[in-house]
């Protein structure tokens, strides 16, 4: 009988290489006082990101990998960690 | 005289440095169709994981896919879309010019690193935001009645 992995090290697991899931990031960037809406006239999936002056547009891929999480860090200011410590 | 020749005779090298990134805007007086183009805008390509990511060095936008074609595909549309937004929320793109950081610059110089130049020319139809008051007309009295009361009589 396979031996059941803790949930919390099945979370390190799934983020070794650096990448978290989309909702998770967009949970997180709103939390974190991001606006994550639909972008009014563009296509579906296309969202603008925006906090304060600062805004974007882009469509998340399902799996976000560590380049985009650190321009998201350094965009909007939210600690790289914050990505990963969600545990379902 | 010799070198004046050389001088004058560029050599492609040269040529291909003279190639700068560009960006126009145009705006028709109804204030409604706008015009952009962003010209040779270095894209660097640099392995992610299992796919791609594009990060530009002129403009600092990025964007993520899985493949090469992919990457390039959501830098393409997300800047569209993003410069599509700049021009709703402040009518212009001068906050969108601002160049990549140092990292994305020092990556680039290497000659093993993959750069696309990036050319694009979008048309928009903006119709910028109003705030709900913008139609109120404020008219100043010259002095105020005695009381609430003086109305009604």
């Amino acid at each position: 009988m396979p031996r059941k992995v803790p949930r919390v090290l099945g979370t390190f697991a799934s983020n070794i290489e650096g990448a978290a899931d989309r909702d998770i990031v967009i949970q997180v960037l709103r939390d974190h006082g991001v606006s994550v809406v639909q972008q009014e006239d563009q296509a579906e999936g296309m969202l603008l990101i925006s906090k304060g002056e600062y805004f974007e547009a882009r469509r998340f891929p399902v799996v976000c990998r560590k380049k985009l999480l650190r321009r998201l860090e350094r965009k909007f200011g939210i600690p790289l960690s914050k990505f990963y410590g969600m545990i379902h | 005289m010799t070198m004046q020749s050389k001088t004058s005779k560029p050599t492609k090298k040269r040529a291909r440095a003279q190639v700068t990134a560009t960006a126009v805007h145009a705006e028709h007086k109804d204030g409604i169709h706008h015009l952009v183009g962003l010209g040779n805008i270095r894209v660097l390509l640099v392995p992610d994981g299992d796919g791609w990511f594009a990060q530009g060095l002129e403009i600092d936008y990025a964007a993520q896919g899985d493949s090469l074609s992919s990457a390039k595909r959501e830098f393409e549309d997300g800047l569209t879309a993003t410069v599509h937004a700049h021009l709703k929320h402040n009518g212009h793109i001068q906050e969108l010019l601002k160049t990549a950081p140092n990292e994305a610059w020092d990556l680039a110089s290497d000659p093993s690193v993959k750069l696309k130049r990036y050319s694009q020319v979008t048309q928009h139809h903006i119709i910028r935001e109003k705030s709900n008051y913008e139609g109120i007309a404020y008219l100043i009295a010259a002095k105020s009645t005695e009381g609430p009361g003086d109305v009604c009589q």
